[in-house]
């Protein structure tokens, strides 16, 4: 049998010999019922199924045409105007009262031994109807003009799909040699923007965004983060922030102009958030800048509640882009838990960095403070210890942050980890000079054993969180890690590096 | 309003009936001789007059029941013979029937008896020769060389309708769906929809009903194999005795022969696809005036800008100009003279209004493969499915709409919107000279709208088009009447009735003045405005024209069709100068490229057909929208081809490089330079404006 | 389409047909409005059939009754466009004429005015309606004998003083005669 050549019009999908052997038609049986219904009884069998024959016939003639209705209507729905209009054309009565939008179902009935449908048709009450509200009257149709490209290039303004994948595709359909030189700017990873390929609105965008973000105006601030962390058409910008703001942070850690860090940080908190973004390229610049602001050491002259503001928000940051970029070419996870080690190990860090430190682990996931600050805490508690001695106020307020924050960060993870009950003893033993600390604060969570004194007891000692802390509660991020593999390797680089 | 001839068949039976002396003696005679036509024609006939008689099919119909009954008709059919002692139609009937006797078996009852069972099992056999001799068909075909195999397999199409129709002529119903189930598989995937149609026929009755049967019965279907390939067929043909086939081919099918090897799979597929087979390049041999004539008017526009610009030293200005008076001043090749076609003479406030359009013109947007344009987007919101057709003015002021419920709304795009006229009072009182009333004078003011609705026609209005002076609007409705509206009073001027049926497409010719419409009576009219009747009826395609086009020059129009093909008209004498075959679904779109060369079609099979209007044949075959397309635009310089539709996309294709490829290249090569596409919105137009930005309209829907 | 209520069998065959014909997606009202028309066309057919059987006096409707009665039926109904001969004719008749010639003209070139419809239609002007606390009923006497056409109109036109058709003619005739095309360009070729 000659094979059927290949598929030309990719419509015709009835490719299965079922799909054209239906050859359904109407029933003789109910031809004979039609007929029964005019008291035509006895209806000879070859007279019905002729009829039979002929409606369908009829039937599929009046459909084609209606088909053709359809397409001209550009449409893909077969409506009743258009059997409507088939049977116009076809010079047959037309079928009435099909112009409503709605349906009336059939409901069955079985008595007499046969099913029977019947439309049910309720009695309405014209009072009610003419007393109800009338319903809201549809819109009228408007017109609306955007741009679908600009010389080529699809911009990104609400109006028009947001789509990669399908970009990517065309990618790879375009033929090779009527590629152009300008392709899609996203996918080009920019080593140094040029400022002039940019559209001028976008140019007039960024500078208004950049300005506002920094600058002192805190209603302008806000607009701009809300705009940064929704707005759909930010991708081509995307270089420029990332320079904008490791440029930023370089200087300013160097002045150490806190205030304008912490903008930078809301800033890059906002980029995070826009769901529209992809930071994974540009993520070279922002960690190390947001790992910096988190574990700085700032010379701060008086103690102002930003720096641990910023601590915290920064770490919010690393924490999350951590989580969200990390896969195994960039290894990100097992680099950061490494430098976040160095740093708790190393002696001479200032207790203010520690807090990030910790701050980011705490961000990074149970599993983090399992093998990370656990293990710290006897070195810890030495170091807090020691500076609550001291008498300088700056660490004593430090110290106690600090330690607060460690207490909060490893007690959730206790609860979870251990098994009761919490022998006090076996906590001093374990953790030093926090673990009584770190006991009380267990004993608190542990549901059955939950007393409220304990906790205001232990909320009354120390003297913490007066000022609000900018960014989500850091202990209610329990997320945790999926990633089995990267702490399972993580937990050899870190024993080797005790070794 | 019935147009089959029904009294010619009466006079035609007539005759016969006299040609039998006593036709009213016996009560039975008048049945008897009608089927005796029947039994004579029952046979395969050499006339291509199947559909003008009636006859009785119920000889055929239940075997049990009527066999008693067909074995009546024909003992009493030979007891006519016997009774007249017609010797001579005796022996015709024998030797048609192929069974061999002399006339003395008749007179015996016994004799009678024999024969009829006789002529019953040759009926019943004959039900299974066309199966069999299909199936033997294509094992021919497939055993056949691999290089003729292509060119064979187009047989296939036109043998199995034939077959199928024989068989319900002959009342044989029950085995031509069996035929039918036996054998579809073996046709290509495009003919499915036709398929389709034919299955649903079941009785004979019906075959009078179905425009597609009619067509194949009346028509020839037409095949282009390479004569090496016909002779290996005729061979084969030959070597059975009474074939139905080679009957089949010499009534119903024109073979077209070429010498030549014959074509690979690629080459014949790429025409197959219409209705009626795919055209002979004979067809397309006639000489064609594609050139555009240049636009005096634009000339003199250039003289004067090249003037002013050296009165007021703008060099750079003159340097600009002097490119475009270069192109213009060239006499174009093969251009018709102006004068072919009558036009009126242009008037003064027409040339005026040309001025900004010539500016634009002049400032376009220079086009390839690496500048892309820019594409504007027109979106219709809140329409709830009733927008049917979008179309746009030349220079893209005005925007119109037809919708479902047979209303038409205008849109003003510029700031400058949409005025009427003054009431007919207050016009009286104006001036009636031109030096002292100028244009502004008669608009009214106070009327201003952004839009304007336009109400009378009593059906969807299915489309919609501007004059070139954006003074006049034709719409088509499937009420079967396209209507003239004035813009200047948002009022309906003329009402054309020439088509009874839906009107799917008009089209104003761009030297103005006439305009053409397309419809479902499968004819395109051509009117012009101050005529009630038609001036042109151009007639020949077979099923439905879907839309018709002007060619620049406004000498031709080209139409695409429900059956496949793409025809091009000569306006003047009406005569179809090219027939394109190539497409695997109905046409629902054309472009013409600005010089006049190119035509490109597109529609259901989601390709996009060029085709070289000189030469007659098909310059790329472009793949790549995964739906229907329903518009297409060639750029002012015809640098790209924008094609948009169902898939929500808008695809730009490459022409310069379609243009400068060679042939071999074309088949393979992907042109298509890029794809944009909307949230959810299907590509309802697609134009380029003057200053080649594009333009595209459809409805957001969520 | 799912439906786990029982449905006619005919929807069904309805839905299978759709399917067969390729029709994926449609509006629900579609299959009511088919199964309407099968029974509309059914039961048309077999009343004429009988119609037909009773004039043979038979008892029952026959085959033959059946097929009669459609083929009256295709006489008024189901309408193909015309045969593609019958169309060749045609367009061959017309075509053979030259195209028509253009006469000096300016402005809107339209056919006569007889198949325009640019003739201006009434409109209807509200007046202020001049406080009136009763209806002029006392002007209509009901006629004795039967009224003629001029007691009739007159008293319409007393009767609704709140049309006026007058003054907008007056007007109508001026503006009429300036738009008025002129006698001579008014031919007709027909």
């Amino acid at each position: 049998m000659h094979q059927p050549t290949s598929s030309h019009a990719p419509h015709l999908n009835h490719r299965s010999p079922e799909g054209i052997l239906l050859g359904s038609q109407i029933a003789v049986e109910s031809i004979r019922i039609m007929g029964e219904s005019m008291i035509i009884n006895n209806l000879p069998e070859d007279a019905a199924s002729y009829l039979a024959d002929d409606i369908t016939f009829r039937l599929k003639d009046i459909i084609r045409l209606s088909q053709k209705f359809m397409h001209h209507s550009i449409r893909n729905r077969l409506t009743t105007s258009d059997i409507d209009s088939a049977m116009r054309a076809r010079n047959i009565e037309p079928v009435y009262g099909f112009n409503s939008d709605d349906v009336i179902p059939l409901r069955m009935t079985s008595g007499v031994g046969r099913e029977v449908f019947y439309k049910e048709e309720p009695e309405i009450d014209i009072g009610k109807i003419l007393n109800s509200t009338l319903p809201k009257a549809p819109h009228e149709i408007s017109l609306r003009a955007h741009w679908l490209a600009i010389e080529g290039v699809q911009p990104r303004i609400p109006e028009n799909p947001v789509s990669h994948c399908k970009e990517e595709k065309e990618v790879s359909e375009e033929s090779p040699s009527s590629r152009s030189p300008r392709v899609e700017s996203s996918y080009e990873i920019i080593e140094s923007p040029a400022l002039i390929d940019l559209p001028a609105e976008l140019q007039l965008y960024y500078k208004e965004i950049s300005e506002a973000c920094v600058g002192i105006n805190r209603v302008r601030r806000e607009e701009a983060l809300n705009s940064l962390s929704s707005d759909p058409g930010l991708l081509p910008l995307m270089p420029r922030f990332s320079v904008f703001i490791n440029e930023g942070v370089k200087l300013k850690l160097s002045e150490n102009k806190v205030p304008t860090l912490l903008s930078l940080a809301k800033m890059l908190r906002a980029l995070l958030d826009n769901p529209t973004l992809s930071l994974d390229k540009y993520l070279h610049e922002l960690l190390p800048s947001a790992c910096s602001c988190a574990l700085f050491n700032y010379q701060a002259t008086h103690d102002s509640p930003e720096i641990w503001n910023l601590r915290t928000e920064s770490a919010v940051i690393v924490g999350r882009m951590c989580k969200k970029y990390n896969d195994s070419v960039n290894s990100i996870q097992s680099r950061l838990t490494r430098l976040l080690f160095q740093i708790l190990s190393d002696e001479a860090t200032s207790l203010g960095s520690r807090f990030g430190a910790v701050n980011i682990i705490s961000e990074l996931g149970p599993e983090a403070v399992k093998i990370l600050l656990l293990p710290h805490l006897q070195i810890g508690g030495e170091i807090v210890k020691k500076a609550l001695d001291s008498e300088d106020t700056a660490a004593l307020i430090a110290a106690n942050r600090l330690q607060s924050l460690i207490v909060k960060t490893c007690a959730p993870v206790l609860v979870k980890s251990r098994e009761p009950p919490d022998v006090v003893e076996k906590f001093e033993l374990e953790f030093g000079y926090l673990g009584k600390q770190v006991w009380t604060e267990v004993r608190g969570l542990r549901p059955h054993l939950h007393a409220v004194n304990d906790v205001n007891v232990i909320v009354a000692d120390s003297p913490v969180n007066n000022e609000e802390v900018v960014g989500e509660d850091v202990l209610s991020d329990y997320t945790g890690f999926t990633d089995e593999m990267g702490y399972s390797s993580l937990n050899q680089t870190v024993n080797s590096m005790d070794t | 309003m019935s147009f089959v001839t029904e009294e010619s068949d009466m006079t035609l039976d007539c005759s016969l009936i006299s040609n039998m002396e006593d036709s009213l003696e016996d009560p039975d005679v008048s049945n008897q001789s009608i089927s005796d036509k029947a039994l004579e024609m029952s046979e395969i006939p050499a006339t291509p007059n199947l559909q003008t008689f009636h006859f009785d099919p119920e000889m055929f119909d239940r075997e049990d029941e009527s066999t008693e009954e067909a074995k009546r008709e024909i003992k009493n059919v030979f007891s006519f013979l016997d009774r007249k002692n017609l010797k001579t139609t005796y022996s015709a009937l024998m030797k048609e029937l192929d069974i061999p006797s002399n006339y003395d078996n008749i007179n015996s009852v016994q004799g009678i008896n024999s024969i009829t069972d006789t002529v019953l099992s040759t009926f019943e056999a004959q039900a299974d020769k066309y199966s069999s001799r299909y199936s033997n068909l294509c094992q021919f075909i497939n055993r056949s060389l691999e290089t003729h195999r292509f060119e064979l397999s187009r047989f296939l199409y036109p043998i199995f309708v034939h077959f199928y129709i024989y068989l319900i002529q002959e009342g044989n119903i029950q085995a031509a769906k069996s035929f039918f189930k036996q054998h579809y598989l073996s046709l290509d995937d495009f003919y499915r929809d036709d398929l389709r149609h034919l299955l649903s026929i079941s009785q004979v009755e019906h075959l009078e009903t179905s425009q597609y049967t009619l067509n194949f019965q009346r028509e020839k279907f037409s095949i282009r194999i390479s004569s090496q390939t016909e002779q290996l067929l005729m061979r084969y043909l030959h070597s059975e005795t009474a074939n139905p086939i080679l009957n089949t081919l010499s009534n119903n099918v024109s073979i077209d022969l070429y010498d030549g090897p014959p074509r690979n799979v690629h080459d014949v597929s790429k025409h197959t696809g219409a209705l009626m087979g795919e055209t002979a390049p004979s067809v397309n041999r006639s000489k064609v005036l594609y050139g555009v004539p240049t636009d005096q008017n634009f000339l003199e526009f250039l003289e004067q800008e090249a003037n002013e610009a050296e009165k007021k030293k703008k060099h750079k200005l003159l340097q600009n100009l002097s490119p475009h008076k270069k192109n213009k001043q060239v006499s174009i090749p093969n251009s018709p003279q102006p004068t072919r076609i009558p036009v009126p003479i242009k008037q003064e406030r027409e040339i005026q209004s040309k001025e900004p359009l010539f500016r634009a013109w002049l400032q376009q947007a220079h086009l390839s493969a690496t500048e892309l344009p820019c594409i504007c987007f027109y979106s219709f919101l809140n329409c709830y499915e009733n927008v049917i057709s979008i179309s746009i003015n030349p220079p893209g002021s005005l925007i119109c709409v037809g919708f479902s419920d047979s209303k038409i709304r205008i849109w003003a795009l510029t700031p400058l919107k949409l005025r009427s006229l003054k009431a007919p009072d207050l016009l009286a009182d104006l001036p009636q000279t031109n030096e002292d009333c100028t244009f502004d004078q008669i608009i009214d003011e106070s009327s201003t709208k952004e839009v304007q609705v336009l109400l009378g026609h009593t059906g969807p209005v299915f489309s919609t088009c501007f004059s070139p002076d954006s003074s006049l609007l034709i719409s088509a409705s499937e009420d079967g009447t396209v209507r003239l509206w004035s813009l200047h009073t948002f009022t309906q001027l003329v009402c054309y009735r020439g088509h009874v049926f839906p009107v799917w497409s008009v089209e104003f010719s761009p030297l103005g003045f006439y305009f053409a419409s397309s419809s479902h009576d499968t004819t395109l009219r051509i009117w012009s405005t101050d005529q009630i009747l038609p001036v042109r009826v151009l007639a020949g395609h077979y099923s439905d024209v879907d839309v018709c086009k002007f060619h620049p020059n406004g000498n031709y129009i080209a139409s695409g069709s429900s059956d496949r093909t793409v025809r091009l008209w000569d306006v003047l004498d009406g005569k179809c100068v090219r027939i394109f075959t190539g497409h695997k679904g109905t046409v629902h779109t054309l472009a013409f490229s600005t010089d006049g060369k190119c035509l490109a079609s597109a529609g259901r099979d989601n390709r996009v057909l060029v085709w070289d209007i000189p030469s007659g044949g098909m310059m790329v075959e472009l793949k790549g929208h995964a739906g229907c397309v329903y518009s297409l635009a060639f750029s002012r310089d015809d640098n790209i081809l924008a094609s948009g539709g169902m898939d929500n996309c808008v695809k730009l294709w490459d022409m310069r490089l379609i243009l400068n490829s060679s042939d071999s290249d074309r088949a393979s090569y992907k042109f298509v330079i890029k794809s944009f596409y909307t949230k959810s919105s299907a590509i309802n137009m697609l134009s380029f404006n003057f200053s080649n930005v594009l333009i595209a309209a459809g409805i957001y829907t969520n | 389409m799912s439906s786990n209520s029982h449905e006619p069998r005919d929807m069904s065959v309805m839905r299978s047909i759709l399917k067969e014909m390729g029709v994926t997606d449609y509006e629900p009202a579609v299959l009511h409005q088919l199964m309407e028309f099968t029974y509309k066309y059914i039961t048309g057919v077999l009343e004429d059939a009988k119609v037909y059987s009773e004039h043979a006096s038979k008892d029952e409707i026959d085959l033959r009754d059946v097929k009669l009665a459609l083929e009256m039926r295709l006489n008024h109904c189901y309408t193909l466009p015309p045969p593609r001969e019958f169309l060749l004719e045609i367009a061959r008749d017309k075509n053979s004429t030259p195209m028509p010639l253009i006469n000096e003209r300016f402005g809107i070139r339209l056919p006569p005015d007889r198949f325009c419809l640019t003739a201006t239609n009434l409109q209807l002007v509200k007046k202020d309606r001049p406080a009136q606390k009763e209806l002029p009923n006392k002007e209509i006497k009901i006629p004795q004998s039967m009224p003629t056409l001029d007691t009739i109109t007159q008293s319409a036109v007393i009767n609704e003083p709140t049309h006026s058709f007058a003054p907008f003619e007056s007007t109508q005739n001026m503006s009429m005669k300036a738009l008025k095309r002129k006698h001579d360009e008014d031919y007709d070729e027909f």
